[in-house]
């Protein structure tokens, strides 16, 4: 990728956080419920309509939309990225402390991931139309379908409940809890990633360079490593891109159900809290991860890819 | 006889596209087959080094090579014969080198595939084979990848490639047909000086009859799946048989002389 291209997307980044911003902001006014009233009422006092007015004040509520975008804004753009109301501590400290306990899950689940649907994949294509590929495909369309919170209850209930392999109350980051929450991403990651891999692969043997390879006496397992995987990497590092996309929406919901201290759990609960700050800054963290993500794997590309590196386009 | 085909056919899934099809050569010996487009040409060369794309199979018929049917032959007995004892040339030579690997590092590999030698032996057997096509710059070659390569320069490699380990026999698809006249002449020839030092016999498909008729020792003329006519190039091109030979010799004049391919 060329400077001028990467100072491009940098702006154009730029660009769409702004635009993120600006629509989670505007959602969250516009969404019923006050911050001040759900703040006040986890005291569990009476309070009177002065103390909310002030409240109100002080947290700048009192303001009318843009106002209040635009002072949220400018402190960004500072660096300061505001108090969240609900955990009485600035965002930017709040978001570290949870973002260790998603990394981890999310790094976990897409090692876990590839780990099941590379070879699968493989194998799929290699003996594609037969039993085994017949079997990759029927347990991978399983997959597909079931939607991944429910899988977690399913293995939450088997796995945790019934045959007590795993503990089942999260709360703390540790390996025997991250069993469940792991597998139950990568399973739902595996059951599509398993189809592009098999797609990928079939896409490279039908090329002419594998019929190449073979005049020149090479074994198929050879020509399978060193020419049909490289190749393959090229789509399915895009692909992957996507996955850590979903990833890290999806980690949310399944956060929440093994309440596993991370991102997604905290995200869920702020917005409960009307916790404006904190949903912005999530927001925002999210979108840059997302849109770093992707930046990372177009530049790999150019590396990957000698016709891009060298044809300049 | 090196190579014997008896009564072959091939089919793609239910439909049978070529039948009936008998060749024979000998060591050093040029076969030429011409025909018009769909015939069936690349069909029949691809049956006989077991390429054939997925859907297609030889339906019925013998190979034999060297005296061996290759239709019993095992992945391993394929893997030995083809490369060194048998190998093919095609249209776009650059299409089958893997697109994202340097030429240098597919041509080493591969003479290291079939040979104990060590790295620095096969960089200098590739250089050699590539200077022998008469490439200028070997070293650059090596270090290009197939997308870099102009359309002669990358068929220069892929008949240097093929003729590396002395092959008996050099199975040619259309090899110049993407080349202008100039290139083609001078390609055809560097392949044919290399295969007479090296006694390999070649099979060569082509659309070019002046190619066919300044090359090969045999002819074979293909229609619809079918040999229409077989027999000594001189002979066929002097007395042609059947309409369909008159026909696609009526349609290039100055067949006849070797004068077009210098
Ligand atoms: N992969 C395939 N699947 C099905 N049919 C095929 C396939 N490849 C070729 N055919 C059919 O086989 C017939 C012969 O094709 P072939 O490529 O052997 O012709 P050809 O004589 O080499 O033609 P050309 O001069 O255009 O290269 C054609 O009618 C074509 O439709
Ligand atoms: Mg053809």
């Amino acid at each position: 990728m060329k400077r001028k291209e990467l100072v491009h997307r940098l702006m154009q980044m730029v660009i769409t956080l702004f635009g993120v911003s600006l629509l989670t902001f505007s959602l969250m006014y516009l969404s019923p419920g006050d911050p001040v009233e759900m703040l006040l009422e986890v005291a569990d006092t009476i309070v009177s309509e002065e103390t909310i007015a002030e409240t109100r004040a002080q947290l700048g509520l009192d303001k009318p939309f843009h106002v209040q975008y635009f002072r949220w804004l400018t402190g960004v753009l500072q660096g300061d990225m505001g108090m969240s109301y609900s955990a009485k501590m600035p965002v930017a400290d709040r978001l570290w402390q949870s973002l260790p306990g998603t990394l981890v899950l999310a790094a976990s689940a897409t090692v876990t991931m590839l780990l099941i649907s590379v070879p699968c994949g493989i194998l799929s294509a290699v003996y594609r139309n037969r039993p085994l590929d017949y079997f990759i495909r029927g347990i991978s369309f399983l997959g597909v379908s079931m939607p991944s919170f429910w899988v977690g209850l399913i293995l939450l209930y088997v796995l945790g409940l019934k045959l007590r392999l795993f503990p089942i109350a999260g709360g703390e980051v540790s390996f025997d809890r991250m069993v469940l929450p792991t597998l139950t991403l990568a399973i739902a990651m595996a059951a599509k990633y398993t189809r592009q891999v098999r797609t990928a692969v079939l896409e490279e043997l039908g090329q002419e360079y594998i019929t190449g390879a073979r005049i020149r006496g090479f074994p198929m397992h050879k020509i399978l490593w060193r020419h049909v995987l490289p190749n393959a990497c090229l789509p399915l590092i895009t692909l992957l891109g996507l996955q850590i996309g979903w990833l890290l929406g999806g980690v949310a919901v399944i956060e929440m159900v093994f309440s596993w201290p991370g991102l997604g759990k905290m995200a869920v609960h702020a917005i409960e809290m009307r916790d404006y700050p904190l949903v912005q800054g999530f927001v925002l963290w999210i979108a840059v991860l997302y849109m770093g993500i992707n930046l990372l794997v177009d530049i790999s590309y150019t590396y990957l890819d000698p016709r891009l590196k060298k044809g300049g386009c | 006889m090196l190579l014997e085909v008896s009564e072959l056919s091939v089919s793609y899934g239910e439909r049978e596209i070529v039948r009936n099809v008998n060749l024979s050569l000998d060591e050093g010996e040029v076969l030429a087959i011409v025909g018009e487009s769909g015939s069936g040409k690349t069909t029949v060369i691809r049956a006989i080094l077991g390429c054939l794309p997925h859907e297609g199979r030889v339906s019925g018929g013998k190979i034999l090579f060297e005296g061996r049917n290759l239709l019993e032959n095992t992945t391993t007995e394929w893997c030995r014969l083809c490369g060194t004892k048998a190998t093919m040339v095609f249209q776009d030579s650059g299409s089958i080198l893997d697109p994202i690997r340097r030429i240098g590092s597919q041509f080493i590999e591969y003479i290291r595939e079939h040979s104990p030698m060590t790295q620095k032996e096969a960089v200098k057997v590739a250089e050699d084979m590539l200077r022998k096509m008469h490439l200028p710059n070997t070293e650059n070659i090596m270090k290009s990848y197939p997308f870099e390569l102009s359309g002669g320069m990358r068929q220069r490699v892929g008949v240097a490639m093929a003729m590396v380990f002395k092959p008996r026999l050099l199975l040619a698809d259309e090899p110049t047909s993407a080349l202008d006249v100039t290139t083609q002449a001078q390609v055809v020839k560097e392949m044919m000086e290399i295969c007479q030092q090296d006694k390999t016999a070649i099979i060569i498909v082509t659309h070019n009859i002046g190619v066919a008729a300044y090359m090969s020792d045999k002819l074979i003329v293909m229609q619809a799946g079918e040999i229409v006519e077989a027999g000594r190039t001189n002979d066929i091109i002097a007395r042609p048989q059947s309409m369909y030979t008159k026909e696609l010799l009526d349609a290039v004049p100055q067949v006849g002389g070797k004068s077009y391919v210098s």
